[in-house]
């Protein structure tokens, strides 16, 4: 009934005023937000000639006018924070070395978002309390798409593949679509209800000597998505499987050098995003995804095919509606709370952040995103070279990874805060040895 | 196109050594690297631009601030006094002052440690010349220099907790550390006594419970019950003590009056913890019973 109220007050409140509440996943991330925990995540795209930052921003103002959720401010009420429709004009950075930086919204005319250019790089820095990496990347593929139009190296966009910027954008777009398919499917809920967010279980987390202050090392491997799928395709698992099967393997030999105690060893997991819209085909640009953690226990894993055994049996039990819906119900049930909804802000941000300190940071050891397959117009194509995803830096998780195919070139990024290679060194000297070739692009 | 020999990854023309292994790029084709064609390097100071401020240039300027001064407080006291009198104490003020603030300014490299060092040393040196300034003798400085080094041995002792990581060599250090600051407390404190009888056997017990019960805490692989019921017997065990000291320095007799009542509660409480965290049946039905 709860649930039932703030939807209905939600799309009672956007048909009104030009603001938008925020959605229930990102209710979270301006407590969170601090230097060191920035909440960005950044998605980009290499060309094949040099970006012409003219060019860029004059495609970013005509295309902005379709994407008037991503073109706000946010401000603080009382209970919750909220976006506001900004009038300003937006700015085009020049990329830093350390991608993924804390975005003040002060300097930046008001967005939290960047569009950050170097070389022949085009990277968008998106604040999460935004979207989630679906909505940042059709964002960008409008722009690049504009970009290039811009720029006479295509004469016109297919809408297939590419958000018309003429369209107007549709209600659902900024819909909250957590709440919306809660309200749709609130029957299909399963009798037995299991608290399934936030779990009991400790997970083994890594430890690291830190970088210096506000430092961030990427490291992007291109490895031929045709040699990643036949490897997968050895061990009869898909590509996501390997790569957290990989994973899990590396952090096994973590865990293994770091304690030595072999009866004090812990489970390990990977947390991974999952895309709701592939399960609720919502044409939501806001954040809808929720996340699973496949998790192994390093004392019982005999060898490499057995991790992936157990990550495929995983995902195949937990990969299902009843258990997303009831996920997606357990996140909606604590914000929707009376009492949660009527705790004055300063007091939430206090409590969420020491919630994430604690229970939140030992739910998962890493995480790791696949945003899966691009897919542009074929006349776009031949203009660029491969995407890149990079998941920002965080207090908790001190080595992450990311992946985005495009054409045959998969990038998997590994994003560190600490000082030690060992993971992504791990991964792709297991990939190389399977038979993939990897090139390798750094910051560092 | 570098490869690299360890990891078999292809690396970009930019790459000195490998990102993932650390090992050097060594190509006989190519004597320069290119520049980074996918991130900016970090921004480098050309000619022509301002310089960074050199650190000396303020240790300078500090240095002749606290020669100006303490020449100028020691030539007023020479007027007027015929002679240098009170003028030392300033003067050495600014001696320490210099000595802490601009001192470092004339080194490469700083540490904290290393700064702290200097300070504590430059501290003793300054409180033993101003009791002798004062009184001709170093009655009370000795206890300030004591309190001084005590508190460089506890900040030393992290610091090297931190380069050691090991339990045995740091606890032999404390042990030691305390030990040498009891004795030299005794070579001069007047009441001897009462620091013997009151001080000596609390202070030794709680180094030797603190270190017991980290050496049990640590061993346990049920971390937060054993952590519960040793905190709660080591706080205990140190009450049975304290109350035993004061007794015995009143009364020349062992015996236990409050600490009696603190261990008749501590004590089934502890049994209790310990007898769940030891049977894997009973933790888990307790925990059943107790999850939220």
């Amino acid at each position: 009934m709860a649930v039932r109220i703030i939807y209905v007050y939600n799309r009672y409140m956007n048909d009104k005023q030009k603001w938008y509440k925020l959605d229930t996943s990102a209710k979270i991330y301006p407590a969170l937000e601090s230097l060191r925990n920035p909440s960005i995540f950044r998605v980009s795209v290499t060309l094949r000639e040099q970006v012409n930052p003219d060019l860029l921003l004059h495609a970013l103002k005509n295309i902005r006018g379709r994407f008037p959720y991503y073109n706000v401010h946010m401000k603080h009420g009382l209970f919750w924070s909220y976006l506001e429709h900004n009038n300003n004009e937006p700015i085009i950075w020049k990329d830093s070395q350390s991608p993924c930086r804390r975005i003040t919204p002060i300097f930046n005319n008001g967005f939290l978002y960047k569009i950050k250019y170097f070389n022949k790089k085009i990277a968008l820095d998106m604040f999460h309390v935004l979207t989630d990496g679906y909505g940042a990347m059709e964002f960008l593929k409008c722009i690049l798409a504009e970009y290039l139009l811009q720029k006479n190296e295509i004469s016109d966009i297919d809408s297939q593949y590419i958000i018309d910027k003429n369209e107007i954008p549709a209600e659902e777009e900024s819909e909250d679509a957590f709440l919306k398919v809660l309200e749709e499917h609130k029957d299909e809920l399963p009798a037995e209800k299991k608290r399934s967010l936030m779990g009991k279980k400790t997970y083994f987390k890594m430890k690291g000597k830190m970088l210096p202050h506000s430092s961030f090392q990427v490291v992007t491997g291109l490895v031929s998505a045709k040699s990643l799928k036949e490897i997968s395709a050895r061990y009869e698992a898909t590509v996501t499987q390997l790569i957290v099967s990989l994973y899990l393997e590396a952090l096994i030999h973590v865990q293994a050098k770091q304690v030595k105690n072999k009866e004090k060893h812990l489970n390990i997991s990977v947390q991974l995003p999952v895309n709701m819209r592939r399960f609720y085909p919502k044409k939501c640009m806001r954040n809808f995804s929720l996340f699973v953690i496949p998790y192994i226990d390093p004392r019982e894993t005999k060898n490499f095919q057995s991790i992936v055994d157990e990550v495929k049996d995983f995902m195949k039990a937990h990969l299902t509606t009843d258990h997303l819906l009831t996920m997606v119900e357990d996140n909606c049930s604590i914000a929707a709370n009376f009492f949660v909804r009527h705790v004055p802000l300063f007091l939430k941000n206090i409590i969420i952040r020491f919630m994430n300190n604690t229970a939140g940071s030992t739910q998962f050891s890493v995480t790791l995103s696949n945003l899966g397959v691009v897919k542009l117009p074929e006349n776009m194509e031949e203009h660029i070279d491969y995407f890149n995803m990079v998941l920002g830096p965080s207090i908790h998780n001190k080595c992450t990874c990311s992946m985005v195919s495009f054409n045959d070139k998969a990038a998997i990024t590994f994003e560190k805060t600490i000082k030690s290679s060992f993971i992504a060194e791990y991964v792709f000297k297991k990939l190389v040895e399977m038979g993939a070739a990897v090139e390798i692009k750094s910051n560092y | 196109m570098s490869y690299c020999v360890q990891c078999g990854v292809k690396l970009s023309d930019y790459h000195k050594k490998c990102p993932l292994c650390g090992t050097e790029v060594i190509n006989p084709n190519t004597y320069e690297f290119a520049a980074n064609t996918d991130y900016p390097d970090y921004p480098v100071v050309n000619e022509g631009e301002a310089s960074p401020v050199r650190r000396y240039m303020t240790g300078i300027i500090l240095s002749i601030q606290a020669f100006v001064y303490s020449f100028v407080v020691l030539f007023i006291d020479w007027i007027t006094g015929k002679g240098i009198n009170w003028s030392l104490i300033p003067t050495l003020s600014l001696a320490l002052l210099w000595f802490s603030v601009a001192y470092p300014f004339f080194r490469k490299k700083n540490s904290f440690f290393r700064l702290f060092t200097y300070d504590c040393i430059a501290l003793i040196v300054y409180i033993m010349l101003l009791n002798y300034i004062i009184s001709g003798n170093f009655i009370w400085a000795r206890y300030v220099a004591v309190s001084v080094l005590f508190l460089w041995i506890i900040i030393a002792g992290i610091f090297l907790t931190d380069k050691i990581r090991k339990v045995f060599p740091i606890t032999i250090y404390y042990i030691l550390s305390t030990v040498i600051i009891v004795f030299i407390s005794l070579s001069f404190a007047e009441q001897k006594i009462a620091i013997l009888k009151l001080g000596l056997p609390v202070i030794i017990s709680f180094v030797v419970i603190s270190l017991i019960s980290y050496f049990i805490i640590k061993s346990s692989s049920k971390g937060a019950w054993t952590m519960v019921s040793v905190l709660l017997v080591s706080s205990t065990l140190m009450c049975l003590i304290i109350d035993a000291t004061l007794h015995y320095s009143v009364h020349s007799s062992i015996g236990f009056t409050w600490s009696l009542i603190v261990a008749v509660v501590t004590i089934p409480l502890t049994a209790t913890i310990t007898a769940i965290s030891k049977s894997n049946e009973l933790y888990a039905a307790i925990s059943k019973k107790l999850h939220r």
